[in-house]
């Protein structure tokens, strides 16, 4: 402080004095320099002039224009120059270096020039050319004429600026070093007398403790030692009297302390107590209070709390009638005990306190003040309300039990939707953001999640995978069949793992994880998973928990119980199946009640019996397995075309197949059925000789008429007929033509409206005679009619 | 205790001089700032004169014959030099195709002196000293040419003469220089003296003059003034520019100064960028007053720039010019000469050596000026087919010891050089009535060393040069 005045002061100084040398010398530089440069400019453009003058004596007379011209081109090369023209004897310029013309005021000069005979100078301003300096000499002293030169005076101004402007930076910078130099030394010199300065104030301050350093020859030296010397003289005077006062004192003090200690005891039980002790006024106020009740109200002090609470009514009591309550108890009974209130702290948080007092009364019997004696019970208050929660949580997880258990997807054997019963029942009932069912795989090293409810969401879903290798802890902890309640899942020992990959991005902070078991083996876990702050999982919740995973235990029973019912069933309608496949529904029901043979007429039937031309020679150059696989392919596209038109396949005999239509149900279309059948069979075949490359025909045979069919024997059941009717449908394809469907005149007779035939005339037929019978050609449609 | 009192001495001691060394310091960067661009200025002038070139017409290990040119190749005029030199070679190549002069071929050595007085000082001090040419031929200008011509005589023991500057001052047809300077072309005198007289014939009589500000425009006033002075006349008023000053430059100011003189008719002395210029803002500023230019304008190149300016503001800048020319118009092939020069300047296009190639100038086919340097070239060869046969005689007398070819090139060259040198005033000077196939006799006298004297007037129509037979269109 004291060096930046002094600084301050200095600097001021050189700024003036700086200033005034700059300014002077400047200007005593700027003059010197207008004046030498004037002279300068004066003698070289006389110099040139008389050069140029003497010069031309010759040139002028001698010479062309253009020599003079030439000569004086090279005089503007000099620097200053301006310009240079001549002037002959008749007054007329003949060589001149002006651009664009003769400025009109220097051609009114020759006047002036005639009438002296020796160098001239004269200033002009001259447009264009700014300030000259125009001087003229005269050529044979005037009788040949004068030359003139100008020499630009603006160039002298233009000198002295740029010099004066170096002249000025140098001091400037002179300016700024000395400047730096002078602070410097200014901080040299006053660093000792800001010392001196300090240790004065510590010694004003009877600061005798300090010293100072200075040790220079000079005055300032001097100073230092005279007023150390001073200080001494100042530090024993006071001594002795500090010493004077201390023994009065200590006198006094004994005196106080006999009678201090007497009361101190009281004062002892008084702050000491483990409950809070006051005195309060009706009025609401405190008057005195131990450190114990000052704690418990959550002050520093007991001054605190008396003086910052004006109304216990108010300031204290969370409910403002209780002071009422209190004085009112008080005022009846003289004696109040266990009394409890909630009352704020100081910080505005709650506690619960029990309060005893008594009223205090003079021997008036006026009321003096009330005291008593306070404890925190809060802790205690706090337990109770835990334990009230739990019991309600308790409640409403039995609630919720018994809800689940009401639920029918738990027994039907829906894991799906008995998972989700119980997700959702976790959920709401634990109140967790997300619950999920997971099951290991085979070799138990993976976990697949069956179901994942999110409470916010309210959504279900499922797939994920965790794996034991990339979570051994967690997999550990499962298979010991513990239950994993972390309140901190990112620190648990078991959850950790977790922490990076899944609970950071989810925002899980606490996981509460059981074991579902079944048959005594872990077969999953029961995940409960916390969003947001962190969460103590309590004893009956981890009980809730387990008794979900029972449940999953008990639906998955139940599941299981009904895939075993569904596979029973399954068998059974397999070989219910089996049987239909051989015997007619309506006969293979009748076989399974009546038990015994079966055999029923039926008046309308039409038999087909169908034989594969050409597969006797076929069977001679490919494979029987071939050849069967073939017929089998064929056979199969037949029984669907049979299964089409609903006829009953009776039986193929070799490579024939023999299908009936009206039975076991009797049709009055039987015939028509039969008759379609036969076209599609030609058909079917056509397709199986473009497949094979063979050439495959059937012949047809059709006859129509009453059979009987049944079953009979015991052992490998047939349903088969028989009657003529049967006899001659065989006739009518052995007899056949390969690739014509051959009927008798009586399925003839049957179709004739409706089908295409050709007569084939009469046959003689084994076993019957002669016969008429028709070929069977397709069916009549609106275009071949 | 008397050390701790030194001490600070010390450093006060230290601190002074180093603020001592820091103001000398400074001193010396401003002082060293001054000096420096001083000596660039130097530099730059110096570095300028260093363009060197040769044709290459030495296949062969002759001694060619070595000429020596300079002129402008850049700057405001190189027009001029550029063609100049082209109608040169053309004429030139032809003659070193068919074997030179007595097998040996004719070289042209070219400097560019940018139509400046320093720059041909110099180029001719190199090319008589170190190039030690045979002869100075082609220079271009009269700043630069009356500026060198007292190094002809300050050469006189070498015998250094100038053939067929571009110029028509009167220094060099004058003493003390008329005897080291040969001219083909007619006076800048003659050809403004054939303005004035045309002039005054139709009744223009009041004529102001536009001229370059140096030696050439001050001849041409000076031709002016004198064919006034015959008529007792003066000129109206005079306005004049500097050289170099390129055609994109303002000339409203020189306009408006003579246009206040009222004159008849304007005579103008100067380079084709500024006299079209001058023409350009006259015309601009609606004044269509007859401008007489001068054969060193550079026709073509004045009449380019009119053209281009034309083709953008759609005037027609080529009417009222009258261009005075030293040599008939290339258009009239009656002529011999004309006829071989179009066909040689055809068949050759001579190109610029390399270092001297102009990127932004585009070659005229035929002008004025590469006409001229064609006539100067085919005189030029004359002379030294005249000088050859007289010198062939002495020189193969004193080469009887051949010591190696090197050496006696350099022993022959300086020798017979000398001798050929001496004898060229005397073989000019007998060229009497020669025909260089221009219908017009070209003879020298020792007093006369100028070949012709006939101006020759051409007026533009329909963008060319064509010559001008009726003055009486301008009739007053």
């Amino acid at each position: 402080m004291k060096m930046a005045t002094l600084f301050k002061k200095t600097l001021f100084g050189q700024i003036i004095l700086f200033g005034v040398v700059a300014l002077t010398t400047s200007a005593v530089s700027a003059w010197n320099i207008e004046k030498h440069l004037k002279e300068e400019f004066r003698s070289k453009g006389t110099a040139i002039a008389r050069s140029l003058a003497n010069s031309s004596e010759n040139l002028i007379s001698s010479s062309p224009a253009e020599t003079t011209q030439a000569a004086i081109d090279q005089l503007l090369e000099i620097r200053g120059v301006s310009y240079v023209f001549v002037i002959d004897a008749n007054q007329e310029i003949i060589a001149h270096t002006f651009v664009p013309n003769i400025p009109p005021q220097l051609l009114n000069l020759k006047d002036d020039t005639e009438t002296t005979g020796n160098i001239v100078m004269r200033q002009l301003q001259i447009q264009g050319m700014g300030n000259v300096i125009d001087i003229s000499a005269p050529i044979l002293a005037g009788a040949s004429g004068y030359v003139h030169v100008g020499m630009n005076k603006d160039l002298i101004l233009a000198e002295i600026r740029v010099s004066v402007l170096h002249q000025l930076s140098l001091m400037l910078l002179l300016f700024v070093l000395s400047a730096i130099a002078t602070y410097i030394l200014v901080k040299k010199v006053s660093q000792p007398l800001s010392q001196l300065s300090a240790y004065a104030e510590k010694l004003a301050s009877q600061d005798f403790s300090a010293t100072i350093e200075i040790q220079s020859q000079d005055e300032v030296g001097l100073l230092a030692t005279t007023m150390q010397s001073m200080a001494k003289d100042i530090r024993g005077f006071v001594g002795r009297l500090e010493q004077g006062i201390q023994d009065a004192t200590r006198e006094l003090q004994e005196a106080l302390a006999a009678a201090q200690q007497a009361e101190e005891k009281y004062r002892q039980i008084f702050e000491n107590s483990t409950d809070g002790i006051f005195q309060t006024t009706p009025g609401g106020q405190f008057i005195s209070a131990n450190p114990t009740l000052a704690r418990i109200y959550g002050y520093s002090s007991p001054k605190e709390l008396i003086t910052q609470i004006q109304d216990i009514g108010q300031q204290l009591y969370v409910n403002s009638n209780r002071r009422d309550e209190f004085l009112a108890a008080l005022q009846s009974h003289n004696f109040i005990s266990q009394f409890e209130s909630q009352v704020y702290r100081q910080d505005g948080s709650m506690i619960w306190i029990s309060e005893n007092a008594r009223v205090v009364k003079d021997s008036n019997g006026t009321l003096l003040y009330y005291e008593g004696t306070v404890e925190d019970i809060t802790q205690r208050k706090h337990t109770e309300v835990l334990l009230q929660e739990s019991e309600t949580r308790l409640q409403m997880q039995q609630i919720s039990l018994m809800e689940l258990a009401k639920c029918q997807s738990l027994y039907t054997g829906d894991l799906r939707a008995a998972l989700r019963e119980i997700t959702e029942t976790g959920a709401s009932t634990l109140w967790v953001d997300r619950v999920s069912v997971w099951f290991y795989n085979e070799d138990r090293s993976k976990l697949h999640c069956a179901d994942l409810y999110e409470l916010m969401e309210n959504q279900h879903s499922e797939g994920l995978e965790l794996s034991a290798f990339d979570y051994p802890h967690y997999f550990q902890a499962l298979e010991a069949e513990e239950t994993i309640a972390a309140e901190d899942a990112h620190t648990d020992a078991r959850t950790q793992e977790f922490s990076e990959p899944y609970l950071t991005p989810l925002g899980i902070s606490s996981m509460l994880d059981v074991p579902i078991r079944l048959d005594g083996h872990t077969i999953g876990v029961l995940c409960h998973e916390q969003m947001g702050s962190p969460r103590k999982w309590m004893l009956e919740e981890q009980n809730f928990a387990n008794y979900l995973a029972y449940m999953v235990c008990l639906a998955m029973e139940a599941r299981d119980r009904k895939q075993a019912q569904e596979e029973l069933r399954l068998e059974r309608e397999k070989a219910e199946q089996l049987l239909l496949n051989i015997l007619p529904e309506a006969i293979a029901d009748r076989l399974k009640q009546e038990h015994g043979s079966i055999a029923d007429s039926f008046e309308d039937v039409s038999v087909l019996f169908a034989d594969i031309v050409g597969f006797t020679q076929l069977a001679s150059h490919i494979s029987p397995r071939e050849l069967v696989g073939l017929l089998n392919q064929i056979f199969s596209a037949f029984d669907q075309l049979a299964e089409q038109h609903g006829l009953e396949k009776i039986k193929t005999i070799g490579d024939a197949y023999m299908v009936v239509a009206g039975l076991p149900k009797p049709r009055t279309d039987h015939a028509d059925a039969i008759a379609q059948m036969a076209l599609d069979m030609q058909q079917e075949i056509a397709k199986f000789s473009v497949v094979t490359g063979e050439t495959l025909s059937i012949r047809i045979g059709i006859n129509s008429g009453p059979v009987v069919a049944g079953v009979i024997g015991i052992k490998k059941f047939i349903y088969d007929l028989w009657g003529d009717t049967v006899n001659i449908a065989s006739r009518m394809e052995s007899q056949g033509i390969a690739g014509c469907i051959q009927v008798t005149d009586v399925t003839y007779e049957l179709l004739k409206d409706k089908y295409l035939f050709q007569d084939r005339g009469t046959i003689k037929v084994k076993g019957k005679g002669e016969m008429k019978t028709y070929l069977l050609t397709g069916k009549i449609t609106s275009q071949n009619l | 205790m008397r050390q701790n009192r030194r001490k600070p001495r010390r450093k006060l001691v230290k601190a002074l001089a180093m603020m001592l060394a820091l103001c000398l310091i400074m001193i010396g960067i401003v002082s060293e700032g001054i000096s420096l661009n001083n000596s660039d200025f130097f530099k730059q002038e110096a570095t300028e004169t260093k363009f060197n070139s040769s044709t290459d017409a030495n296949p062969e290990k002759i001694a060619p014959i070595r000429v020596g040119m300079s002129a402008a190749f850049s700057g405001s005029s190189k027009a001029l030099g550029i063609e100049l030199y082209r109608g040169s070679m053309a004429y030139i190549e032809q003659v070193n195709r068919m074997g030179g002069i007595q097998g040996k071929p004719i070289n042209i050595r070219v400097y560019d002196d940018g139509y400046n007085p320093i720059p041909t000082i110099k180029n001719t001090i190199q090319l008589v000293e170190k190039d030690q040419v045979l002869l100075l031929f082609n220079y271009v200008g009269t700043p630069t040419v009356t500026r060198m011509l007292p190094l002809l005589t300050r050469y006189r023991d070498r015998h250094v003469y100038l053939f067929f500057p571009f110029t028509g001052a009167q220094p060099q047809r004058q003493e003390p220089y008329q005897k080291f300077v040969f001219n083909l072309r007619a006076s800048y005198q003659q050809e403004t003296e054939g303005l004035v007289d045309n002039f005054i014939q139709i009744g223009r009589k009041r004529i102001a003059v536009f001229y370059q500000v140096d030696a050439f425009g001050r001849s041409g006033w000076d031709g002016v003034k004198r064919g006034l002075a015959k008529y007792g006349l003066k000129m109206v008023g005079e306005a004049t520019y500097r050289r170099g000053t390129p055609y994109s430059a303002n000339f409203q100011q020189q306009v408006e100064i003579l246009r206040q003189t009222h004159p008849d008719a304007i005579i103008s002395i100067g380079a084709y960028a500024a006299c079209a210029a001058f023409i350009r803002d006259a015309r601009d500023a609606g004044w269509e007053i007859p401008i007489a230019n001068i054969s060193f304008v550079g026709s073509e190149s004045l009449l380019k720039n009119l053209q281009e300016t034309g083709n953008q503001t759609g005037k027609d800048y080529t009417k009222n010019l009258i261009n005075s020319q030293v040599v008939p118009s290339y258009e009239n092939t009656a002529l011999p000469a004309v006829r071989e020069y179009r066909q040689l300047m055809q068949q050759y296009d001579p190109m610029l050596p390399p270092n001297l190639k102009s990127e932004d100038y585009e070659p005229l086919p035929y002008s004025f000026v590469s006409f001229e340097g064609f006539l100067n070239a085919k005189l030029l060869v004359e002379i030294l087919k005249r000088t050859h046969s007289v010198s062939e005689i002495t020189s193969a007398s004193e080469t009887t010891d051949r010591v190696s070819e090197e050496k006696l090139e350099i022993q022959l060259g300086d020798k017979t050089s000398l001798e050929t040198k001496m004898q060229l005033p005397k073989v000019v000077e007998s060229i009497q009535d020669f025909d260089l196939g221009i219908d017009a006799p070209v003879s020298f006298k020792a007093d006369k060393h100028q070949g012709l004297d006939r101006v020759y007037y051409t007026t533009i129509e329909t963008g060319r040069f064509v010559p001008l037979t009726n003055w009486q269109r301008w009739a007053k």
